[in-house]
Parts: structure tokens; sequence; C-alpha cells
């Protein structure tokens, strides 16, 4: 995946990936991609929101919704980020109304409905959108996960797996094996992956309560 | 400021989803149940890491009446750096566990006018239940006819 992706593309790739609903992946890539950073720009908007996690639920609320409905997402009229952020910020707002938080009310203007925010042509955060993204997340896993796994070839390869790359040429090329014959390459690959989860496993289950 | 850290708060979202029979969340919190695993003790008992298991509870749940069900079981293995015959084993035996539960869950939905859908808890009851049965009722409840339903 390139580092020069941002957001708005990497949000179009992934709800391209959604819509005909034959990854198992890319539900899980967009919340991670997707659910800190609403997260954090909702908290930084609604410093004074008395519960924090009312913003972590409208943040989930608004990737639920969207799992459910991919299709109300219109990437001609905004980036996937500031649609969810809409959703989720409509929900936060409706749950504010709800708890009657004298101070929080002072924020609310006015209740989004979901037709609004499927509608929408506005651009509320384009240079998060534009913004060249780092995918913290991954980042985040594959430190865990190098606790584990030393090599540095086999980290490459883990890092791929993990990133829910499926390609076997982009595991032939960091493996070193780009001129053996493509069905070769697919039996070294899967050794390869196989033997990551091996060392893995053999790692973390010596410690097993059971 | 926010209240969760970004891992925790993928878990919480993957716990919302384990209601939902199509997400994977659904699955292992089924498996877990029926097992008596923590979240910790899962994640050790199929050799990966908690955040791994969060990621995996995100993920859409293969279909097993596909004929790319293999094919997906790998996709998701490898996301979650475990093995796919565990995994496979793990599908294998919640889809069993629906199997137990789908028909008592059908009756009592439509008897209430709602959209069948499968909790964890109510798979195991109804798990435990034909697990309760001798042999003999077993074989009589084979014998009936479908018209009940």
């Amino acid at each position: 995946m390139s580092s020069q992706v941002n957001l708005r593309q990497l949000g179009e790739r992934l709800h391209q990936r959604l819509l005909p609903g034959s990854s198992l992946t890319v539900t899980s890539e967009i919340a991670e991609l997707f659910l800190p950073k609403l997260i954090k720009s909702l908290a930084s908007e609604f410093k004074d929101v008395g519960d924090p996690h009312l913003v972590d639920m409208a943040s989930a609320d608004a990737l639920m919704y969207y799992f459910e409905h991919p299709a109300k997402f219109d990437p001609s009229r905004s980036g996937l980020f500031t649609y969810l952020r809409l959703l989720a910020r409509s929900r936060l707002l409706n749950s504010l109304g709800q708890q009657k938080d004298s101070e929080a009310r002072k924020k609310v203007v006015e209740l989004d409905d979901p037709e609004t925010v499927d509608g929408v042509a506005a651009q509320t955060e384009p240079d998060a959108e534009s913004a060249l993204i780092s995918l913290d997340m991954q980042e985040t896993v594959m430190r865990q996960v190098g606790k584990f796994i030393t090599d540095p070839v086999d980290l490459k390869v883990a890092a791929l797996m993990i990133a829910s790359v499926r390609d076997t040429s982009e595991y032939a090329a960091i493996m070193g094996i780009m001129d053996t014959p493509v069905a070769e390459q697919r039996k070294l690959v899967k050794r390869a992956k196989d033997r990551i989860k091996k060392i893995f496993e053999r790692k973390i289950q010596p410690r097993r309560a059971r | 400021m926010t209240s969760q850290e970004p891992l925790a708060a993928l878990a919480a979202l993957a716990r919302r989803l384990r209601d939902d029979p199509r997400f994977m969340s659904y699955v292992l919190a089924a498996y877990q149940e029926q097992e008596g695993l923590t979240d910790d003790d899962f994640a050790r008992e199929i050799g990966t890491l908690p955040a791994l298991v969060s990621r995996l509870a995100l993920c859409k749940r293969p279909d097993s009446s596909s004929a790319r069900f293999a094919e997906q079981v790998r996709e998701l293995a490898d996301y979650a750096l475990i093995d796919e015959a565990r995994l496979a084993g793990i599908l294998r035996q919640v889809e069993a566990l629906e199997k137990l539960a789908r028909r008592p869950a059908d009756l009592s939905a439509r008897r209430l006018g709602k959209r069948p859908g499968y909790s964890p808890t109510g798979l195991l009851a109804a798990a435990r239940d034909c697990n309760e049965k001798s042999p003999d009722d077993t074989l009589h409840e084979e014998e009936r006819p479908d018209s009940e339903e």
C-alpha cells in the first residue's frame, strides 16, 4: 500500500471494496482507519462533553450505520471521512440532546437527520481528507507483532498479511523469489505465512492460562 | 478528550457487533461463551494477540455455503495471523450451534413477528437444551414431521 495515498483516496478505495460485499476484511480495515480519526476529531470539537464515552459511541454508531447502508455514501459529494464525521456528529448531538446536559446543550445548534447527512455536499474537513495519512493502527499492531517475530523478512511478510494484501507477487518481491515460477511462488508464500502463524502461536500459547 | 485508546475503541466496536451474525464478532463471542473463555484466554487459545482478535471480530463472516469459503477463511486467518484450520473449526462449531438453535429461534421470532436473529446466549441455551435431551427424545424428534414449523 502506497504511503502517498491521502485519506480521501483510501476511503474511496475501501468503499469500492465494501460495496460488492466480497471482501471480508474491509469492514475491519475501515474501522481501523477511521474510528480513531473520528473519535479524535469529534473529541477536539466537543471538548466539554460530560461523558467522553458519548464520542466513542457516536463514532461507532456512524461506522455501523455505514456498514449497514454503504450505498448511501456518495463519493462524488464528499470524502468518506467527512461523511462518517457528519454521521457521528449528528448522533453525538442527538445523544447530547437526549441527555439534557445543560453545558453540552449550549453547543447544540440543530440536529442533523440521517437524510441530511446522506445528502451531504459539504467538505467539512478538507484538510483532513487531503492529508497524507499514516496507518497508525497497523503500525501499533505491527509493534506488538514485532515482539514475537524478529526475522526482518518474516516481519515484512507479516506486515503485508496484516494489511490484507492478497497479491502473491507483493510477497514474492519481499521474499526475493520473483524469478521463481508463479506456482512455486504461491507455495513458498503460503509456507512463509504458515510459518509466521506457527511462530506466533508457539510464542503466545505457552502463556496459556488453561 | 476521548475515553479510550484506539485499540480499546476498536474492541468496543467489535463488542457492539456481537449480536450481528454477519460479523466475526458474533462467531467469536458464541465460541468464547461456549468454551467459557475470556477475551484474553481466547486470544491465547488461538495463538494471537488481543488486538488481532479485535481486527478479526470486525471482519465479515465467511459464507460456509460459498464455493469461496476456504479462500475466505484463509483471508481472515492471514489478516489475524492465526491458523486457518483452527479458524475453520471455530466457524464450524458455531454454525453447528446455530443449526441446533435455528428451529426454536425461528419459531419464537415468528410468534413475536420479529426478524429471526440468534444471540450467542440464545444459541448456547438451545445447544444445552438439545444436549440435555435423551437419545430417545432426539430420535422421536427426528421422526416428527416438519409440519410443526
